[in-house]
């Protein structure tokens, strides 16, 4: 029987933010169908769609012309769906055949488990698939590629017929890409639908037969993989107008001298990383999560050691010890994750603000002046057009746009004399307005003379705000783009090389 | 109309409110069965008496609890602090100033144990104070022996037993400044903000230039300080440096603690909160006493009434959220 999957006008929104919107396709059985589309085009959110964590949105989604709706990640799997994800979702501590097992384990007298059927079923799977490991290895001790293995076992013992990876090969060597290959294409020649998410095109060229391409939370088209070209895949995961947030921008034309310098840098995350960076200048680091831009930002910051290269800073050479060594000389980091790293969530906007001006509002070395907290908390509400009726609101209260401001507030406040500041996914999740002012903002910050690097997984942003761009992958530099070359097809090209 | 409307909205918004009823409560509802000793002027100060050994402890596990971790070493570790002041008086003769230095050096290094534990070597403070607990315990017991070690020095009696103008103990006065002491630390100092952004968001801390470690050995070595002290108070009071002390104490900070708002994990709560904790368990306990309820019975009732506070606090939180959800909402 031929099976297939059929998306019908499939809509969601998220708070402030259309994910998906009218996306309509189908995927036949017996063939491997890439996703493929930048950060945040909707792939993720199809899958949870698909894998039952989502389970308000528009339209309907047919197996085999059937409609289904999936109140709960259980229901998709009695559905037989399997959505195996980058963190996997075993118990390390447990065995390879409890894991493969675990809701369905076979019982045996007085409730217990009949340990040598179970063993003898794994077994069975393991050497269905030609896998060296035992079934009662444990987990845990797995490499993570023969871990990820397991984790198709259990969608396979499950008999599901449709099985989604999202972006699988990222933690594997490359014999482990040739092994887990060979168990994809398995699973697609027993005629099973098999959803493959990934970044990376050599990839895409290798395993699939069709790619389906996916912008800005719409379905844009599905080709036959063997029909098509990396070029034409990347013109189409790119092509939009860019919106006239960028328009009436007033950019800093007049770049200063140089005054941060990377020269081979590299701590345990990232590598040989080199850059410079000029007064007044937006640099923005580029490429795919988990690339590498985070962690070269954490090294100038001084939150993660490094191990070997220089960093000269003001025509010195410096080597931050700590976040505080690095704001001592007004390097200042607002980092990715607002809520986990950046606010005390559980503080008002007051107190956040002051957290590392302490020193300088407070009286007889030992106190905390009210008064000059205070004042310095009710400029950045002003500067920054903080919307709240006070600054002892908490901050957990506040929309997600003005958490970001309060948290530039921090930084750039006359207490702090910020030279270089670093933005990591400043928009992330705030909406279109909020975007506009932060954008403004940054342009603001580089007339001022500050050096500002900015990471961003929109493309766009870093395009239209950055004076250079540097793309990374797996740690490493890959390219270097001036602000008249950078092109969305360009950065993506080198964010996927290889 | 109106304004009455909102001050009393407000009176019943504050976060003290269910303490302050509580508390009230406790008072009227022991007052009634007692038929009035409650209310006694002689009955009030005993309860106040009993407190000055709590009331430190339980600043110094407020501190600690507020950077989001716990010291449950703190009994065991007070007792060997009034073993310390014990040896260093009797034993080896030293004045009575040098003891309680003494008795404090040792409540600091078992502080700094306790710190180094959970900060460099990364144990929960959970584990790491239950070790140094029986650490210190065994310790108290070898140095004190079965009978415990005589306090003799006429300061240190004065210390434990000496009265203002014949009625005020300088035990109660001790209690109400240390609480005030405390709370203006914890409200107003630089060291103060500090705990409460570490016990808010520890990752956050160190990414705007404070240092995480310094603020944790700061709480923990001033919990140690905290435990010794209320050891040798404890020792001055019943004249005896002995095995065990106040080594039954280490949860009673925590009670109160909790009762009063300070909760797992960090960031909040206050030493108001904590002074009201304080008084409910001891108003309560004072209350049993009075209507002659069995002390094992006592000790199971002072858990029911947590679990109780727990319960109220809960409810007015969830209460609270619901109201800041529908605030939000209707911003939006």
């Amino acid at each position: 029987m031929e099976q297939y999957l059929e998306f019908q006008n499939i809509g969601k929104t998220f708070p402030g933010v259309q994910a998906l919107k009218d996306v309509s396709f189908r995927m036949d059985g017996g063939k491997i169908v890439a996703l493929m589309g930048e950060n945040g085009a909707g792939k993720s959110t199809l899958l949870k769609i698909l894998s039952g964590e989502i389970n308000d949105y528009e339209g309907k989604v047919l197996i085999n012309g059937v409609e289904h709706h999936f109140s709960t990640p259980k229901d998709a799997i009695n559905a037989s769906i399997s959505v195996i994800y980058q963190e996997r979702q075993l118990v390390s501590q447990m065995n390879v055949m409890e894991n493969i097992f675990m809701e369905d384990l076979p019982g045996g007298k007085f409730g217990m488990v009949n340990m040598n059927q179970l063993k003898k079923r794994t077994q069975e799977l393991i050497d269905l698939f030609g896998i060296n490991i035992r079934p009662t290895d444990t987990v845990g001790t797995l490499s993570v590629a023969y871990q990820q293995m397991v984790e198709i076992m259990k969608s396979y013992r499950r008999d599901s017929h449709i099985i989604a990876f999202d972006e699988p090969t990222a933690p594997l060597t490359d014999t482990e890409i040739d092994i887990l290959f060979r168990l994809i294409k398995q699973l697609r020649d027993e005629g099973k639908i098999v959803i493959y998410v990934s970044h990376r095109m050599n990839e895409i060229f290798r395993i699939t037969d069709e790619v389906v391409i996916m912008k800005d939370g719409r379905f844009v088209d599905k080709v036959a993989t063997a029909e098509t070209t990396e070029a034409e895949l990347i013109k189409k995961m790119v092509g939009r107008d860019i919106g006239d947030t960028y328009a009436g921008l007033k950019r800093n034309e007049h770049l200063g001298d140089v005054f941060l310098e990377l020269k081979n840098v590299t701590t345990d995350y990232v590598s040989d990383i080199s850059l410079t960076l000029r007064k007044g200048e937006v640099l923005g680091l580029a490429g795919l999560a988990g690339a590498g831009r985070t962690e070269t930002a954490r090294a100038i910051f001084g939150a993660d050691p490094i191990i070997s290269g220089k960093m000269i800073y003001n025509g010195q050479e410096f080597r931050p010890k700590s976040p505080k060594d690095a704001i001592d000389k007004g390097i200042a980091l607002c980092p990715e994750d607002r809520k986990e790293q950046g606010l005390i969530l559980n503080m008002s906007i007051c107190k956040n603000v002051s957290a590392p001006v302490l020193n300088k509002v407070s009286t007889m070395g030992a106190f905390v002046s009210r008064k000059e907290e205070s004042a310095v908390a009710e400029k950045a509400v002003e500067t920054y057009a903080i919307k709240t009726p006070t600054i002892d609101k908490i901050t957990k209260e506040l929309s997600g746009g003005n958490q970001q401001k309060v948290i530039l507030g921090r930084w750039m406040s006359d207490k702090v004399d910020t030279k270089l500041l670093i933005l990591d996914e400043p928009t992330k999740g705030i909406d279109v307005g909020a975007k506009a002012e932060v954008y403004r903002m940054i342009c603001e910050f580089a007339r001022q003379g500050i050096g500002v690097i900015l990471i961003s997984s929109e493309l766009t942003e870093v395009i239209n705000l950055c004076d250079n761009i540097i793309v990374l992958h797996n740690g490493h530099i890959t390219g270097e783009l001036r602000r008249e070359e950078a092109t969305e097809e360009n950065v993506l090209t080198l964010a996927m090389k290889d | 109309m109106k304004k009455e409307n909102s001050i009393l909205r407000r009176v019943f918004e504050h976060k003290y409110f269910t303490l302050v009823l509580v508390l009230i409560l406790i008072f009227i509802v022991f007052g009634i069965i007692t038929g009035g000793i409650m209310f006694n002027p002689i009955n009030i100060r005993n309860i106040l008496n009993l407190t000055t050994i709590t009331a430190i402890l339980t600043c110094g596990q407020a501190c600690v609890m507020i950077t989001g971790e716990i010291d449950l070493s703190c009994g065991a570790v007070g007792t060997c602090g009034g073993v310390a002041l014990g040896w260093a008086v009797t034993n080896w003769g030293l004045p009575w100033w040098v003891g309680i230095l003494f008795g404090c050096v040792v409540g600091l290094a078992f502080g700094a144990v306790n710190a180094l534990l959970v900060n460099q070597f990364k144990m929960e403070s959970f584990i790491s104070g239950i070790a140094l607990y029986s650490v210190a315990k065994g310790l108290g017991y070898t140095f004190a022996g079965s009978i415990g070690i005589a306090l003799t020095d006429s300061v240190l009696k004065t210390i434990g037993s000496a009265k203002i103008g014949k009625a005020i103990p300088v035990s109660v006065i001790i209690s109400i400044a240390i609480f005030i002491i405390y709370g203006i630390i914890l409200s107003t100092t630089k060291i103060g903000r500090k705990m409460f952004i570490l016990g808010g968001n520890r990752t956050a801390t160190r990414l705007v230039g404070l240092n995480p470690t310094r603020i944790s050995y700061f709480a923990f070595m001033n919990c140690g300080l905290c435990s010794a002290l209320a050891g040798m108070m404890y020792a001055c009071r019943v004249f005896n440096a002995t095995a065990t002390g106040i080594s039954s104490e280490q949860f009673i900070g925590v009670e109160c603690c909790m009762l009063g708002g300070i909760m797992f994990g960090g960031g909040s709560g206050g030493m108001v909160g904590a002074f009201l904790g304080m008084m409910i368990i001891n108003v309560f306990n004072n209350g049993l006493s009075l209507t002659g309820v069995d002390p094992y019975w006592q000790v199971a009732c002072s858990g029911i009434i947590l679990v109780a506070a727990m319960l109220i606090d809960f409810l007015n939180k969830k209460r609270q959220n619901k109201l800041m959800i529908a605030k939000m909402n209707a911003e939006r």
